[in-house]
């Protein structure tokens, strides 16, 4: 049976993992390919590394810790943050990266992620969205980290994204994100409805049960940061929790 | 020395690094001798199968294939590698494989499932074979693809994955055998699998 995956999430700056609150106060944590390493061993299904200061620097990725990563680890891995063209998909893909994630590009230019998917096949495109609650009972994309608010419809834009070919949606709120209360379960629910590729939820998670929650309404995957990098939620003991939730997970 | 296919259908360096892991060298390229050399051969690959075939037809892959089939020398496909072992494909038209394995490469068609089928699945052993050593039923391997195989004989399957199908994960013909899961990416369970492999070589 497919299992559910559990995702750490490594945000890294200059060469360091961090963890910030609603995307500020930026902490400093740990050795990307040290904690990397680490959580392969604990149990992650994937790992995600996004190069946080990327996208507004204009910085080149961080090629080799990607190099570093994929010698040391033997679990798929993605890269995001800063991807702006294909060339930068192959970049990432070349230094060993099985996905690459793209957010703020694609908001800019949708036409990305077709070439990427055409190029390296939809499997290793992610489209990471930065979504906010508005007024009006629905969710605005957000991009540059979340600070700016392209004013587009977080569910239509997700569903476009889906129809230009990527092969997964990673769904980042950020009402709940750094704030530990849960997953946005709504804004999962409705995506994982409506789409027919994989979702992966991130933003919230605070508490063992915030994971069963959001991966019994429907997410396929959840992916979260402090609570792995503060070992308030030891990986193993997750999976053993949601397996007596019987939900499908894949224990080490 | 394992062979490992180049022939510009994604990264290759995970498969080397990971036969690094269980004690085999391996060497990435196309060069025509350094197949025929080799004691097996690895054909990766991500992507399209219809590319794939191209590009093994450019850089006149093929015959050098079929010879070391031929002779007797294992062939691991991995992934796509896998799919193109097969007759044929529905991906995006209807494309001719290396017809090593009898039956074709179809897309999942069930309602209820999210496609690409990824992530974390469980082997079920079909039959016996010593690819499978130390694999039970309750192995996970990573598995991320579209289409998946429709062996003419589902004897031809060693493992395989349920999936709203049975998902052929491990198949073996003879001296030809395909994993539809990334063993290089399938932590523990992919090392031992690597590690049967290199038993059969020797």
């Amino acid at each position: 049976m497919l299992t559910k995956r559990i995702i750490p999430c490594l945000d890294v700056d200059h060469g360091r993992v961090v963890k910030g609150k609603k995307f500020l106060d930026i902490q400093d944590v740990a050795d990307p390919v040290e904690l990397g390493r680490y959580y392969s061993e604990q149990g992650a299904d994937e790992l995600v590394f996004y190069d946080i200061t990327a996208s507004y620097e204009d910085r080149d990725i961080f090629i080799h810790i990607v190099e570093k990563v994929a010698e040391a680890i033997r679990i798929p891995f993605t890269i995001g943050g800063g991807i702006s063209k294909v060339e930068d998909f192959r970049k990432v893909l070349m230094a060993g990266a099985d996905k690459v994630s793209v957010n703020s590009a694609a908001v800019k230019n949708p036409q990305l992620i077709k070439e990427a998917a055409l190029r390296f096949g939809a499997q290793c495109v992610v489209l990471s969205i930065d979504a906010k609650r508005n007024n009006s009972g629905s969710w605005d994309v957000y991009v540059k980290g979340g600070r700016e608010n392209t004013g587009i419809d977080a569910i239509e834009w997700a569903k476009q994204g889906q129809a230009l070919g990527a092969g997964e949606i990673c769904i980042n709120s950020i009402d709940t994100d750094g704030v530990k209360k849960g997953y946005d379960l709504e804004l999962n629910q409705k995506l994982s409805r409506l789409l027919t590729i994989p979702i992966i939820a991130s933003g919230g998670a605070g508490k063992m049960d915030d994971f069963a929650e959001v991966l019994k309404i429907g997410a396929d995957a959840a992916l979260a940061a402090s609570v792995f990098h503060y070992k308030e939620i030891p990986i193993a003991d997750l999976k053993n929790y949601l397996y007596d939730q019987q939900i499908p997970v894949r224990r080490v | 020395m394992i062979a490992i296919v180049d022939y510009d259908v994604g990264n290759l360096k995970n498969v080397y690094t990971a036969l690094g892991d269980v004690g085999l060298e391996g060497t990435i390229t196309r060069d025509k001798k350094v197949l025929d050399q080799a004691d097996a051969i690895i054909l990766p690959g991500v992507g399209a199968f219809s590319d794939a075939m191209d590009n093994l037809t450019k850089f006149d892959l093929v015959e050098t294939l079929d010879r070391n089939v031929k002779k007797g020398k294992i062939l691991l496909g991995i992934c796509l590698g896998m799919q193109l072992l097969f007759d044929q494909s529905y991906e995006d038209g209807e494309f001719s494989g290396l017809s090593y394995i009898p039956g074709e490469i179809v897309k999942f068609n069930a309602p209820n499932i999210k496609i690409p089928h990824m992530g974390w699945n469980n082997l079920i052993i079909n039959r016996e074979s010593s690819l499978v050593k130390n694999i039970g039923n309750d192995d996970y391997v990573y598995f991320v693809h579209s289409y998946y195989a429709k062996p003419n004989d589902f004897n031809d399957v060693i493992a395989y994955a349920e999936y709203s199908v049975r998902v052929p994960g491990i198949v073996q013909k003879d001296n030809v055998i395909g994993m539809q899961f990334h063993p290089e990416k399938s932590s523990q369970v992919g090392l031992q699998l690597l590690k049967n492999f290199k038993e059969m070589i020797r």
